[in-house]
């Protein structure tokens, strides 16, 4: 068969970045090993230099992905090539940058830089996990629907909801209305990430439980009344309509219950899909501020190197 | 299954029907204008729900979406229609009618303008974008405080305060306020380290590396490493770095970067690039060192006096070295004991070769203090006390004829076989001596003395550990050669007995077999390397070149004699280490 | 309001100020009328001032004196009937001459046809001497035609010599065909004698068909139009000679044109792309007609409308299934073929049912299908151009499959007994048709093995995605829902985004987005007013600046994929928004003010490198196919 019509970002162009940053990785590690300056490894020598270089190019060209992927004219190959690149290259800054600083670390500014290097890694780490496994899993949640819709479909449940606890009663009216009021979609950072506090919960499962038993008895009642039937004639008409009033009731409670159902599972999909799309941008809200901070410690440190040469 | 789908469309209060017949498979309701039903409502999906004729004459409503289709109120995925159901697709509404003649099935749909579009209650952020956090402030803030604190306020602290490195030192120690002791890329060497936040001290120009005049600022009586200036102003040297050795910031250890490959990169092949060196090639210690050169003394006859060369200590050759004395080591550090004047006496090397301060080397070896002891000068059997002095031939001849003389007045002189009337002598004070006993005592004391000095001289006393040569002067025809006591033999070298305490002096040094005094006892390289070796080696104490050598050996020429010596300057910076206290 | 010219227009929209109107159209679009009136009705119906019923005749008017209004009006509309109360009933049928009053003044008809017009000279004098007859009587309805011809004729009368007003740019036109001298009536004269298309029409006709159209004079071997070009024009060859390259992997094989033939046509009735590339020769004379003028004319002059059916229906037997076949069998096989209509999801024949002939499809589509275990199974899927059914002309056997139209179809239908005792006069195109239907064969059966192939391919249809030609399809398994696509797209057009990537359906990790997908018939197209929806050579259906604002193709548009909004003339600086926030890059919302105007995916034609959405993804979720690439997607070949 031919080959497929697309691949991701990870497969870009049969591994072509992954290749590039094992080869530089393998390089830099070879020449580290030989290399054997007078006063130990370094970043002041040749080698130093040149690990220094090929990082700082490297950073520059990561931290240049925000700019490149929002060119949406012109600009160089594709996006997609672009992260691929980003991704692989990004990992093999890991060893380039650590040996290049000869494995000598103190509280300066040089090693803030490699320090905020590495959490920008870690954090970007993360990414790739996420951006790997957490699409499918929103798509089975999803089912086809937007976001509005599924939005909308629990304001169309609700709505239903009010009008079938209409024909109840006005306890359960006055429940199922405070139930609506307590629902929570989403929320603060800390709710979308591990998903909002439920603060009816118990009020809600005791509404089930009533109106369960509620069901129950009434169908009970049913049958018991079905039986005695043949036995008081008289009053037949009378039991018939009050069944057929229990037998609507019976219905309304199951309909109502049906819709409750519904909801909750609605609630529980939208808030895992809050979730999921949360934890897969999470991270950028490290990734992102810490490369700043990032590119000036690299500036502080290029320029304070060579100031005092 | 044959469908009448009846429209039912109000326009301003009059109400128009449109009755479509379709034949069709099954109905499908959607928003997409391909559906049977085309139900325009943006909530409903282009494809939202299919009814299927079943085998038994009903017809079965499937909902196409997830979120099914509200069936008479309830929200279902597959529902059996019956008449008069009532379907809600958004605002429009789909009642199943009584099938009419001809058709199996017939629905009715209408669109009800009068239900209040419902807006959904209020939801919380349901995106993190909608939350507190952000990505472009707390990067602004991350950007600006690094640049702030690790680069604009250090700059502004180093060039746009006061140049005076101690106001410079002083703001460094302010608390919590930023320097450049962020840009300190490690500790510095302890003898610097009092200076660690004045960098200016030795990175002098910006974007310039440390150079020679920095260092000499204060190391200014540095010496070279080669004997002329000449050979000093030689690029091999001229273009040497100070930073080519020492290399700062890598702890308290100190600067010296002591690898062998500093001193072997030229030593190992002097001849390529100084093709008259007489110097041997030195790769490393434990092979590659030439033997030792130590330099000997050596007496020239012709001069009468003692030339000082290097002589190279080849392996199992004996050397010598001409010092003007006669000692053997092997009597006196004989295990059984020499004999002194108070019996059997045990003698040790410390017995005569004391260290001398810092325990370099030891004190030149004194008579007075080492010998005397034993080695008593003395000359008269009857006077045991009287000793001659250790200096000048003439000097202890006077003496000793002054002694004789004297005992010759005081009438002590025994008669040593002349006959001389042994009467006592009853004089009144006063009268002088009589011509003959005059010129008995005259020539007792001459006799006397003549045959003392002679004994001194070439018998019992001089002639011990000193050469008695003759000379030409009748009166004094003795004369002592010329010594010359050792001392340093290996100049080059700076060996420390120190560290080699615990070492017995004989396991170096073969002075249990010496015999002669111009015997040189300094152990050869073979000596050495039964302990020291290279570094890398398991077995030895590992040694580099600059434990026993040095680069700045040369006391000729000073370091980089023609920089600008800015030791004013260097005074300057540092005024409380540099001027001694008490000084201007 | 009954009527769909001019007058039926006009007055609809004046009452319309003060009552509910409602025009019943015959027809399915309002062209006979001016195009000011067409756009000014068709903004109505779009606005709801007036309801508009297409397709429909009136069955019966009652009076209802118990009803909501005095009467009310039964239709018959395409898909049914409908009902209608009324209060009113005004009828603009337009109008015929009076042609019995005519005559009596000796004025000549030229047939018995009632909506024929009196021969008119050039000058428009009768053949009564001294009588003229100008404006709609003489069949020119327009105002300004029957003045500027009543002008014409005083001055002919006066005796001035009076140029026509579409003169001077005939004479501009006609300035490139060979041999002309000046003289415009001369050059019509000779082309309504080398056309014999054009035989029918009146020389004014011929003018006014004239002024639309161009004259081209290709060199030898210049490609007129090529293989699937998305060119849609008319062109009626007057001298030298063309070529017809009928086998695309053959450039040998032709068909010659002679003058007087016309080439061209079928992207005038099925609107899809060029079957065939059509190569002058020596001294090629092109008229080059545009698609609507030509329409117009179809639609008034009836005998036009006969011929090209006519030439349509034999050069689409004669090219697709009888290479070679004498003129005479040709006419034969014409003369048993009928036309048949048949709406979407119509069935054309049953799996099972008996053969009874082959199906040309003229317009639209049709859909392959079996039932397979209870599902049904999409085999194939059949475009205007192309025949289904052949196996009727070779064996007796029941059909093997359901053919159902996809869309509004047109098929013609060829008799299978005509066929076969062709077939057997000429054993070439035996062979051929064997040959055709064995290949179809064996794709049928690779799909009916394959059905979860069919499940995908199923979606993928039920989408539209049958006659797309190009269509963007997200892989969910990777997209991580940045809407950098969203963005790209609308920093590249405006910042209005004609992509929606959330909405849409999924199938398996496949989603379609909500975004254009370059159909091979395109609804969007067929109801433009102002003609803004083109279709550029390289495929891509794009809206020009002509747009109006009028909405149809968003309501004709299946898909949703049309959106009516403002583009921005200015877009925000990147570096400005990263670096304080504000408008981002194709996701701030427009600031201008102006009429809303049509906006869908135009596939980036005029940005290099290509569709903005798929060079934006990072992750490369987004990829555009093509139908012939389905296959490979649906395959299971995702590789992620």
């Amino acid at each position: 068969m031919e080959t497929p019509a697309h691949v991701g970002f990870l497969r870009h162009h049969r591994y072509r970045y992954l290749k590039i940053g094992l080869i530089l990785c393998a390089l830099s590690l070879l020449l580290y090993a030989i290399h054997d300056p007078v006063d130990g490894p370094n970043g002041g020598t040749w080698l130093g230099y040149g690990l220094g270089s090929i990082g700082a190019g490297l950073i520059l060209m990561l931290s240049w992905l925000g700019i490149r992927k929002r060119r949406y004219r012109g600009g160089l190959g594709q996006v997609k090539g672009w992260l691929s690149a980003h991704v692989y290259l990004g990992l093999a800054l890991v060893i380039v940058g650590t040996l290049h600083t000869g494995f000598q670390f103190g509280w300066n500014v040089h090693t803030l830089a490699y320090v905020l290097m590495l959490v920008v890694i870690t954090s970007g780490v993360y990414g790739i996990w996420a951006y790997a496994a957490l699409p499918e899993r929103i798509t089975a949640l999803r089912r086809g629907q937007t976001r509005d819709a599924m939005l909308a479909e629990m304001a169309e449940l609700n709505r239903q909801s009010i009008a079938v606890a209409q024909a109840l009663s006005s306890d359960i009216h006055r429940a199922i209305a405070r139930s609506i009021g307590r629902v929570r979609i989403g929320g603060g950072v800390i709710a979308q990430l591990f998903g909002p506090a439920e603060p009816a919960r118990q009020e809600f499962d005791d509404l089930n439980r009533t109106l369960n038993v509620r069901a129950d008895t009434l169908m009970a009642g049913q049958r018991a009344e079905s039986e005695a039937e043949s036995t008081v004639m008289f009053i037949a008409g009378q039991i018939v309509k009050r069944a057929g009033r229990d037998e609507d009731e019976a219905a309304h409670i199951r309909q109502l219950l049906d819709i409750l159902g519904r909801r909750k599972e609605l609630v529980w999909r939208i808030n895992q899909d809050i979730q999921l799309h949360g934890r897969m941008q999470i991270w950028l809200y490290l990734h992102v501020p810490l490369t700043l901070a990032l590119l000036a410690a690299l500036l502080t440190h290029v320029i304070s190197v060579f100031l005092y040469w | 299954m044959k469908t009448l789908i009846r429209r039912m469309q109000s326009q301003k209060g009059t109400i128009a029907f449109s009755n479509i017949p379709l034949e069709t498979a099954t109905v499908n309701i959607g928003r997409g204008t391909e559906q049977d039903v085309e139900i325009a409502d943006p909530r409903i999906a282009l494809a939202h729900a299919e009814i299927t004729p079943m085998p038994d004459a009903t017809f079965r409503l499937d909902a196409k979406t997830p979120s099914g289709v509200w069936v008479n109120g309830t929200p279902c995925s597959a529902s059996v229609l019956q008449v008069n159901d009532v379907l809600d697709f958004g605002r429009f509404r789909i009642t199943v009618m009584k099938p009419e003649a001809g058709s199996d099935l017939t629905l009715l749909v209408e669109e009800r303008a009068d239900t209040v579009e419902e807006k959904p209650a209020e939801i919380a952020a349901t995106r993190l974008e909608e939350t507190w956090l952000s990505r472009r402030r707390p990067a602004w803030v991350a950007l600006i405080a690094v640049l702030l604190a690790m680069l604009l306020i250090p700059l502004a602290m180093r060039y746009a305060g006061s140049k005076d490195p101690a106001t410079q030192m002083k703001m460094a120690e302010l608390p919590l306020v930023p320097t450049q002791a962020a840009w300190n890329s490690g500790p510095l060497s302890s003898a610097h380290a009092y200076f660690e936040t004045d960098c200016a001290a030795c990175h002098v120009q910006p974007f310039k590396q440390v150079r020679n005049n920095a260092c000499l600022a204060c190391h200014d009586t540095v010496r070279h490493h080669v004997p002329d200036a000449a050979m000093a102003a030689l690029p091999d040297f001229s273009a040497a770095e100070c930073t080519d050795c020492h290399r700062e910031h890598n702890g308290p250890d100190g600067t010296i970067v002591r690898l062998a490959s500093l001193c072997t990169d030229c030593h190992e092949n002097l001849k390529a690039r100084f093709p008259d060196s007489t110097m041997g090639k030195v790769g490393d210690f434990a092979t590659h060192h030439p033997p030792f050169s130590p330099t000997l003394t050596q007496f020239d006859k012709a001069t009468r006096t003692f030339k000082s060369e290097p002589v190279v200590q080849e392996h199992g050759v004996a050397l010598h070295e001409d010092n003007g004395l006669v000692f053997p080591h092997d009597l006196h550090l004989d295990t059984k004991g020499i004999d002194a004047p108070d019996g059997k006496r045990k003698l040790e090397c410390s017995s005569c070769h004391e260290p001398d301060r810092g325990a370099v080397g030891f004190r030149a070896v004194s008579m007075e203090r080492h010998c005397a002891d034993c080695h008593r000068l003395e000359f008269d059997p009857d006077d045991p006390t009287r000793v001659v002095p250790h200096g000048k031939p003439a000097e202890v001849a006077a003496v000793l004829r002054d002694h004789f003389a004297a005992k010759a007045l005081d009438r002590q002189a025994k008669p040593l076989g002349l006959s001389l009337p042994a009467a006592p002598e009853r004089r009144r004070p006063g009268p002088p001596r009589t011509p003959a006993e005059r010129e008995f005592m005259e020539q007792w004391s001459a006799t006397q003395g003549d045959a003392v000095v002679r004994e001194v001289f070439e018998g019992r006393l001089c002639r011990y550990c000193h050469v008695v040569e003759p000379t030409s002067d009748p009166k004094l025809p003795w004369s002592i050669a010329p010594i010359a006591l050792q001392e340093h033999a290996l100049s080059a070298a700076a060996f420390t007995h120190a560290p080699h305490a615990d070492t017995a002096c004989v396991d170096c040094h073969a002075a249990k077999t010496s015999k002669l005094s111009s015997d040189v006892l300094l152990p050869d390289i073979g000596n050495c390397r039964a302990c020291h070796g290279d570094v890398g080696g398991k077995e030895q104490v590992t040694s580099t070149c600059l434990d026993c050598n040095s680069y700045h050996v040369d006391q000729g020429v000073l370091w980089d004699p023609g920089a600008t010596r800015r030791k004013a300057v260097g005074a300057q910076r540092h005024p409380k280490l540099i001027t001694p206290r008490g000084a201007s | 309001m009954v009527g769909a010219g001019d007058a039926a227009i006009e007055n609809a929209i004046a009452l319309s100020a003060a009552n509910q109107v409602t025009i019943i159209n015959r027809g399915a679009e309002f062209n006979r009328a001016k195009d000011a009136n067409e756009a000014d009705i068709l903004k109505a119906i779009d606005t709801g001032k007036i309801r508009c019923y297409y397709n429909c005749s009136i069955s019966e008017a009652r009076l209802t004196p118990q009803g909501p209004r005095l009467a009310e009006l039964a239709l018959k509309t395409a898909e049914g009937t409908a009902v209608i109360p009324v209060d009113r009933v005004i009828a603009r049928l337009g109008a015929t001459p009076p042609r019995a009053f005519v005559e009596s003044c000796g004025v000549q008809f030229p047939s018995k046809d009632p909506n024929s017009v009196p021969a008119v000279s050039g000058v428009y004098e009768s053949n009564v001497p001294g009588l003229y007859i100008v404006g709609a009587l003489a069949g020119f309805p327009l105002i300004k035609q029957a003045m500027n011809q009543g002008y014409e004729v005083i001055e002919t009368i006066e005796g001035r010599k009076i140029e026509p007003a579409d003169a001077p740019l005939l004479r501009a036109k006609f300035a490139a065909l060979p041999g002309f001298k000046g003289d415009v009536d001369d050059a019509l004269a000779s082309i309504k004698d080398r056309m014999p298309l054009l035989a029918s029409l009146t020389a004014l006709q011929l003018r006014e068909f004239l002024l639309d159209s161009n004259v081209r004079v290709p060199k030898k071997g210049e490609a007129i139009f090529k293989r699937n070009d998305y060119s849609d024009s008319f062109y009626s060859l007057l001298g030298g000679g063309a070529q017809i390259e009928i086998d695309p992997d053959d450039s040998t094989k032709r068909i010659a044109i002679k003058p007087g033939e016309f080439f061209g046509e079928m992207s005038l009735i099925s609107g899809r792309r060029r079957t065939h590339t059509v190569i002058a020769d020596e001294a090629c004379v092109l008229v080059e007609s545009p698609r609507r003028t030509t329409l117009k004319l179809i639609n008034s002059v009836a005998a036009v409308r006969r011929i090209i059916d006519e030439t349509f229906l034999l050069r689409a037997i004669e090219t697709q299934l009888a290479k070679g076949v004498a003129p005479a069998d040709l006419k034969m096989l014409a003369g048993s073929a009928t036309v048949h209509s048949y709406d979407a999801n119509q069935v054309l024949f049953k799996e099972g049912d008996p053969g009874d002939g082959l199906y040309l499809i003229r317009s639209g589509s049709v859909m392959v299908s079996h039932t397979v275990g209870g599902r049904e199974v999409v085999l194939a899927y059949v475009p205007a151009g192309q025949y289904i059914g052949e196996m009727a002309l070779i064996s007796d056997t029941p059909r093997t499959a359901t053919v159902k139209a996809a869309v509004r179809t047109e098929a013609i239908r060829l008799d299978g007994a005509v066929f076969a005792k062709v077939m057997e006069r000429y054993p070439q195109l035996a062979r051929r048709v064997r040959k055709i239907h064995r290949s179809r064969i064996a794709s049928n059966v690779e799909q009916s093995v394959e059905p979860e192939r069919s499940g995908v391919i199923s979606f993928l249809m039920k989408q539209g995605l049958g006659e797309a030609t190009d269509v963007l399809l997200i892989d969910e398994s990777l997209c991580v829902r940045c809407d950098q696509c969203e963005k790209a797209c609308a920093s590249t057009h405006g910042n209005l985004s004609r992509l929606d990537r959330e909405a849409g359906p999924t199938y398996d990790n496949l989603h379609v987005p909500t975004s254009c997908r370059h159909c091979e018939h395109p609804h969007c197209m067929k109801d433009c007013p102002p003609d803004a929806i083109r279709r550029s050579p390289g495929g891509e259906v794009y809206i020009s600046d002509a747009c109006i604002g009028c909405g149809n193709c968003q309501r004709n548009c299946p898909y949703g994929v049309i959106q009516m909004g403002v583009e921005s003339k200015k877009e925000p600086s990147l570096w400005r928004w990263m670096m304080f926030g504000g408008d981002e890059p194709g996701h701030g919302d427009s600031h201008e003010k102006g009429i809303k105007k049509a906006a869908k995916c135009d596939m980036c034609k005029n940005i290099s490198g290509g569709p903005a959405c798929v060079r934006a993804c990072p992750t490369g979720a987004a990829l555009r196919v093509s139908p012939e690439k389905f296959l490979k997607v649906s395959h299971g070949r995702w590789e992620s």
